[in-house]
């Protein structure tokens, strides 16, 4: 039976830090990585393919990376989405929603006080919906739940 | 060697990269930098603009100590590998960050009184901490993974009911 696939997605930096050290919660799965970084060093290691994006910044780009991000979805087809931010986990969510996926979602620890702006965007849909300070839980239109930090 | 970072965000961090700079020749330690979008140019250190994931992390476990933006992935890489951490916020008012969230995540570090986890405000102090820090020599504590663990257990329990 072929092994179910999880899109891991997120822009550079902490965000993929902190995506990386969740990997592990997915053995057994095909772990695919989508995001920013341009790093062949993550791939065969913890990921077994990498797809990587240029940000949406700009009114092309947009539609570039909207179109890209459909193709990606389409071909992965995906049974768990999971990411911790940022702006790139939007489109992700709600096209991979429409098509299925499960959506795992992590703030990232850098949000103590204030919710990201992505973490109140994809709220409403996401199936397990992760904070890493208590002072978030309650902040969201949907329930967030606490357990632990990563820093 | 003191390994200094400022992420791979969108905006510069100069005031840090050069008030590092200016101090290097006096720490009497090999300084390496990686330095993002800043335009200022080290000229007493070795310096880079971004690295590879992998590399960044064997930095990081190579160094005495870090220094840092309040960025949450070498805050928790440091703290993996139970290395002396010091970090610096990225202000919005100096157009470092588009918000002031690294103010927040240090006010909470620092209220938790974490072993050899410092946080500077004011540059005009990062020297005399990094000396503390260097001379002090305190034993590296070892890294607690219970959050990691809980949120991982969080995430099994949600895919074997779901997946």
């Amino acid at each position: 039976m072929k092994r179910k696939t999880v899109l891991f997605v997120c822009s550079a930096g902490g965000h993929l830090t902190e995506l990386v050290e969740i990997a592990d919660a997915f053995a057994g799965m095909e772990k695919v990585l989508a995001s920013y970084y341009e790093d062949k060093s993550l791939e065969g290691n913890v990921f077994e393919r990498h797809y990587t994006l240029q940000d949406p910044f700009s009114p092309v780009r947009f539609f570039v990376v909207i179109s890209r991000v459909v193709r990606i979805l389409v071909k992965e087809s995906p049974s768990v989405i999971v990411s911790t931010g940022s702006e790139i986990t939007i489109p992700f969510f709600y096209l991979g929603k429409l098509l299925g996926a499960k959506l795992v979602y992590l703030e990232c620890s850098a949000q103590v006080y204030t919710p990201s702006i992505t973490g109140r965007i994809v709220n409403p849909i996401t199936d397990l919906f992760l904070v890493q300070w208590k002072n978030l839980v309650g902040k969201y239109w949907k329930k967030a739940r606490y357990a632990g930090g990563l820093i | 060697m003191i390994y200094v970072t400022v992420g791979k965000h969108s905006q510069a961090f100069d005031r840090l990269v050069r008030k590092i700079d200016e101090i290097a020749p006096s720490l009497g330690e090999e300084v390496v930098m990686q330095t993002g979008v800043s335009a200022y140019m080290p000229v007493n250190a070795r310096y880079f603009s971004s690295i590879f994931f992998r590399e960044a992390e064997q930095f990081i476990q190579q160094a005495r100590l870090v220094v840092s933006h309040a960025g949450a992935g070498t805050i928790m890489l440091a703290r993996k590998h139970s290395i002396p951490l010091i970090i610096v916020p990225r202000r919005k008012r100096f157009n470092e960050h588009f918000t002031d969230h690294q103010m927040e995540l240090c006010q909470v570090l620092s209220e938790e009184k974490r072993e050899n986890l410092y946080v500077v405000y004011d540059l005009d102090r990062i020297e005399e901490t990094i000396r503390h820090v260097l001379d002090c020599g305190k034993a590296p504590v070892s890294f607690n993974s219970n959050g990691r663990d809980k949120i991982l257990h969080e995430i099994k329990i949600f895919l074997n009911g779901n997946i």
